[in-house]
């Protein structure tokens, strides 16, 4: 039983950055813009999370920061893909690689010992009182990012699909040119939606290095970023599919977590997420192929 | 007619790959009028139409409202203004139900206050508007899966529905068989008769005419002439849009060989599912230095036939002959080497590669021994280009200075005169020709038929799928509809190609006695 | 007409060197140093005597095959994002061979490890390449997931089954001398330098020269207007992906047979990424691959140097390096438009 209980906990807070990080994505993928490069806005926020909360001892002004960050980092790629129009896929990785490298010198430039340091101050922790005792465990305790994360499931599907906002997001991902004769720009919109999966992405990164753990090492994002890409072009964009995909993710990186004191090799524990990740991703690309094809 | 409503004066335009397409262009409009805008293709039509709603800016000229200078930088002006515009191709997002499309970029104006749409107000004013018009449209219907002739009224509801008064249409009829042709102008006059003042795009004299009370002409970028349709004559019109006196079209009277020799292209029951629409059992022959034309509305099976002839889709079941050899079984290169061509529809994005040069465009798929190395391996590329400029000179290509230059560079006209070059230079068996002369100036038009007329007296025979019935009823030999993707009727004497009989077909009205 | 086209295009490229440049001084700045020390040091880092110019060049392989690897299926209209896969694919079955085969001549030797490992480059970049052809597949995803995957896989076979006894870090056996990569006629230039050369001159006699580069060129200048043309899309597609996995593969065997004689954990560290981003600056060409990641082993060893002289950590190479790429997409960018309004 506590078992169930410890890989509940864990899927949930593993669960946690691939859910905020894939939202953020549906926005910028709804609205037409391959935004490859979450991983390295994550990492950013990640970082910048952590540098500001050591010298600020608050997460909050933390938090605050790395999704400053990673606005920054997204609008620097919406010039890139939306204004410049270049290759996203190049833009991104190259963002990505970007990223990485910057965090990695400034965190060896800066002294090392602050990204290690007990001083960071992490995210606060809500505990509900359910009364139960069973209860308290599976749903109590966890980060506020958390329980935002599950809030902000609802928000963005109200945000899509009910709002001017929404439609007019849409309309550009799927016809752009219907946009401009209506008289509203597609470029500010995607710009918009660049905004939003920065806000995403930020918060993402944040509960990442000052919740999940409470540090900053290299590249810890460890192709989150790609993960949650996987889990959007799985769902079609969908944000509640989005949700269970990433949890699915999540999950299996629990259970790899998990087993790792049984003695299986790491190795192939860490293998899991990813490989689930690209065979449910070949698996749902054939079947759609397949009816796409029943249908000529 | 009422006062001056709209004016553009001077208007002058240069895309930055260097087409001039307005050089100092006119236009007054009358309040409450329909007044045409006519010129051939290229002429600046859409474009100065363009300026007008924003989505393109002028170089220089002012545009006037009631007398009164206006600016016009983007969509949203021109709607604020309560102009709107009819595209040739519809602005309308095909998963969208038809409400919300219609309600697009109105949204603001809809909002409750948690910032949700309130879609039921929008419903209850889309039905104001469609009752004093006299339509009746599903809203809730998935905007992909409505006829393309309703699509065109959703559009316009759009348009109303942003408060336009005035209204331009850009080609309308494009996607109308000539039979709804009638009914669609009795709907525009219903449309005048409340109020809505609407500029007309067109280049088809007769419905001009028809329908219209003031024509302005353009040609190549200028203002000719404005008149009253009241007093103007077709020669008048058509002599100021051409620039010169067109002499009737003479066919080539010569009589095709029909005998079973002469059958170079048979097509046996060829069937082909499809998502949108299916090819079902397609027989016809096409006999050597016959022109063959297929004619139908936008989205029978059109694209989908010259796909599955020329091997870019599979076909299920079927015979495709040409010179006595099955084609089915072989692959694209396989079917060109036996002498296929084919010219697709889309020159943009099948016939060409537009940041390529231009010999690279006349090259692919038409390797030739005299300019590949040896064995094959290689290209001998100043052979390659003195290739491509041979095509040039022979279409007389505008704006050609060297087979290097990127294909874009040149205008629209003149990339078809590049593609047809290429396709039509080994004098191949069976050209498969896609809608060859959409969007061309009337030029470029003269030298591609005289081409297609000079390969004809050779024996090479020609499958003419056109949307332009002028176009099939001057070049082809004997005409099908292609009607939801099944040929409904032949018309085998062209002295009796009748537009409205043809018209009756490709709408479906009139369905062939004999078929079985 | 031609030498103004070139001039033009050469012209947004010294915009770019100017603006990359300043972009590096400014950092400089910032880190607290003289740009022109900086400068200074990194250069003689890499110039100072016969051996450093030889520690440069013997690098050079890694970056420019890398870079081939993403520049050929660049050409036709893929992104090989797997380099770093089909690098430790080639790696790894290079540094394994020996333990199976050795037929005591060090030629042959060397050169069954290299076409073994150029067949695993490109097995490893046929099945991305496959789904991307057969179910449309983005083939960015699919490399990047199979990359951890491939990473995770090889690091369990060194960390256990294939691990060297008595080994404290997780590597394969050493390959034994008549398997390692000789000198370049014993001096201190490695013959890897053979196989950029040899690279070099077939890729740029393919590209220009050849039908089957041409119509590679034009697949990936439009898909649809090659396939009409007769063009087998599919297969030109698969070819290229598989070719840049063989160019990966034949990296990985040069970096287990020459620099570490083995395969251990930690085998790329992200060099995949690093030739992506050399191929994205020279823009696929390959004589440009060659100029960039010449340019890039300078920095790679002069920051080395420039860190014993100055606060500033080595990383910054990497820094420098991902700099170069922005302004390059951008400029990539501006040169399509104006090749868009050129008359």
């Amino acid at each position: 039983m506590s078992v169930f209980i410890s890989l509940w906990q864990m899927t949930v807070i593993l669960s946690a950055p691939l859910v905020l990080c894939a939202l953020g994505g549906i926005i910028s993928y709804q609205a037409g813009v391959v935004n490859i490069a979450m991983e390295g806005i994550m990492l950013s926020s990640c970082f910048v999370s952590v540098l500001v909360s050591y010298y600020s001892h608050s997460a909050l002004l933390g938090l605050l920061a790395g999704m400053l960050t990673s606005i920054l980092v997204s609008l620097f790629f919406s010039f890139f893909a939306v204004t410049l129009k270049a290759n996203n896929f190049v833009i991104g990785i190259a963002i990505n690689i970007f990223v990485s490298a910057v965090t990695l010198f400034l965190s060896r430039f800066l002294p090392v010992a602050i990204f290690n340091s007990p001083d960071i101050a992490a995210i606060q922790k809500l505990n509900i009182d359910l009364k139960i005792e069973v209860l308290n465990k599976l749903f109590s305790g966890y980060s506020v990012l958390i329980y935002l994360a599950v809030i902000l499931v609802f928000v963005i599907h109200y945000l899509l699909y009910k709002t001017p906002f929404g439609i007019r997001l849409r309309a550009t991902g799927v016809f752009p040119g219907a946009v401009r004769t209506a008289g509203k720009n597609p470029e500010k919109i995607r710009y918009l939606a660049g905004i939003i999966t920065g806000v995403l992405c930020g918060l993402a990164g944040t509960q990442l290095s000052l919740s999940n753990v409470v540090l900053f090492s290299r590249d810890m994002t460890a192709g989150r970023g790609f993960i949650a890409f996987s889990a959007i072009l799985i769902a079609g964009g969908k944000p509640k599919r989005v949700f269970l995909i990433s949890v699915l993710f999540g999950f299996c990186d629990a259970l790899a977590t998990q087993l790792k004191s049984t003695g299986i090799p790491t190795n192939f524990l860490s293998l899991i997420p990813y490989a689930v990740a690209l065979l449910t991703l070949i698996l749902v690309n054939i079947k759609e192929r397949k009816t796409a094809e029943e249908g000529m | 007619m009422g006062k001056e409503y709209i004016q553009l004066k001077g208007i002058k335009k240069t895309f930055p790959n260097g087409v001039c397409a307005l050089r100092g262009a006119d236009l007054t409009v009358h309040a409450g009028e329909i007044h045409a805008l006519v010129g051939e293709n290229a002429a600046g039509k859409s474009t100065l139409m363009n300026i007008l709603y924003g989505v393109l800016k002028a170089d220089a000229g002012e545009i006037l409202m009631n007398g009164e200078p206006v600016h016009i930088a983007r969509s949203s002006d021109a709607i604020h203004l309560g102009i709107g515009m009819v595209h040739q191709h519809f602005m309308l997002v095909p998963s969208f139900t038809v409400l919300e499309n219609i309600v697009l970029g109105s949204e603001d104006k809809y909002k409750n206050k948690f910032g949700k749409i309130d879609f039921e107000t929008a419903r209850r004013d889309i039905q104001e508007i469609m009752k004093q018009i006299d339509v009746d449209l599903d809203l809730d219907s998935i905007t992909g899966s409505v006829t393309i002739g309703l699509q065109s009224k959703i559009e316009i509801i759009k348009a109303l529905f942003r408060g336009a008064k005035l209204l331009i249409l850009d080609e309308p009829t494009t996607v109308l068989a000539p039979t709804e042709v009638d009914s669609f102008f009795d709907f525009l006059r219903k449309l005048r008769d409340s109020g809505t003042t609407m500029i007309y795009i067109s280049h088809r004299m007769r419905e001009i005419f028809d329908l219209t009370d003031r024509i302005t002409i353009l040609r190549k970028g200028e203002t000719i002439s404005s008149v009253k349709t009241k007093e103007a004559t077709m020669e008048q019109i058509s002599r100021d849009m051409l620039g010169y006196e067109v002499s009737s079209f003479e066919r080539d009277r010569k009589e095709i060989d029909r005998s079973e020799g002469n059958c170079r292209f048979l097509v046996e029951n060829l069937c082909m599912p499809g998502r949108r629409i299916s090819l079902e059992d397609i027989s016809f022959q096409i006999y050597g230095g016959e022109v063959l034309g297929i004619a139908g509305i936008e989205g029978n099976g059109q694209v989908e036939l010259a796909d599955a002839l020329i091997g870019l889709r599979q076909i299920q079941s079927g015979k495709i002959l040409l010179d006595g050899v099955d084609l089915a079984k072989e692959d694209i290169s396989g079917r060109r080497s036996k002498k296929m061509a084919y010219i697709p529809e889309d020159r943009m994005h099948k016939g060409l590669a537009q940041n390529c040069a231009i010999t690279d465009n006349t090259i692919t798929g038409h390797l030739k021994e005299d300019f590949l190395g040896k064995k094959k391996v290689t290209v001998n590329w100043p052979k390659a280009d003195s290739y491509a400029t041979e095509i040039a000179k022979d279409y007389k290509v505008e704006g050609f200075k060297s087979s290097d230059q990127l294909i874009s560079s040149l205008s629209g006209g003149n990339m078809q005169k590049v593609i047809i070059g290429r396709e039509l230079y080994d004098k191949p068996a069976m050209t498969i020709l896609s809608q060859p002369t959409a969007g061309i100036d009337f030029n470029a038009q003269s030298i591609i038929h005289g081409k297609i007329n000079e390969l004809k007296s050779e024996g090479c025979s020609f499958l003419l799928i056109s949307e332009d019935l002028d176009e099939l009823v001057r070049m082809s030999d004997r005409i099908y509809v292609l009607c939801r993707g099944k040929l409904v009727k032949e018309f085998s004497d062209p002295e009796e190609f009748d537009l409205n009989e043809i018209g009756y077909y490709m709408t479906g009205v009139k369905k062939d006695e004999n078929d079985g | 007409m031609k030498m103004m086209d070139k001039l033009k295009k050469r012209s947004g490229t010294i915009n770019a060197v100017i603006l990359i440049l300043i972009s590096w001084s400014i950092l400089f700045f910032l880190c607290g140093e003289n740009p022109v020390q900086v400068v200074g040091y990194i250069m003689s880092g890499s110039f100072k005597d016969m051996s450093a110019v030889a520690s440069v060049l013997n690098k050079v392989f890694l970056f420019f095959l890398l870079a081939m690897a993403y520049a050929i299926p660049d050409q036709a209209g893929l992104a090989n994002v797997g380099i770093d896969g089909q690098f430790i694919a080639g790696g790894f079955f290079a540094a394994l061979l020996p333990q199976f085969i050795n037929t005591g001549n060090l030629m042959i030797n060397v050169g069954l490890s290299i076409i073994i490992a150029m067949i695993f480059g490109s097995l490893w970049a046929f099945w991305p390449a496959l789904l991307k052809v057969k179910y449309g597949i983005n083939e960015v995803v699919t490399t990047l997931l199979g990359n951890y995957i491939i990473i995770e896989l090889t690091e369990y076979m060194v960390a256990y089954p294939l691990r060297m006894k008595g080994s404290s870090i997780s590597r394969m056996e050493f390959v034994p001398e008549n398997f390692e990569l000789p000198m370049l006629f014993s001096s201190k230039f490695s013959t890897s330098l053979i196989f950029v050369v040899i690279v070099l001159l077939a890729a740029m006699w393919y590209n220009k020269r050849t039908v089957k580069g041409f119509e590679a060129k034009m697949v990936g200048r439009n898909l649809l207007f090659a396939r009409q043309a007769g063009i087998n899309t599919n297969i030109v597609s698969i070819k290229a992906m598989m070719a840049g996995g063989a160019i990966a593969g034949l990296a990985g065997a040069i970096q287990a047979l020459y620099v570490n004689h083995t395969f251990q954990s930690g085998f790329t560290s992200d060099y995949g990424m690093k030739g992506m981003l050399v191929a994205l600056v020279a823009m696929s060409n390959p004589l440009g691959c060659l100029v960039i990641a010449i340019l890039f082993c300078i920095l790679q060893v002069g920051a080395i140097s420039m860190q014993l002289s100055t606060d500033i950590p080595s990383e910054i190479a990497a820094v420098l390096q991902a700099i170069m790429i922005f302004f390059v997409a951008a400029k990539s960018a501006l040169v399509i438009r104006q090749r868009r309004t050129q008359k």
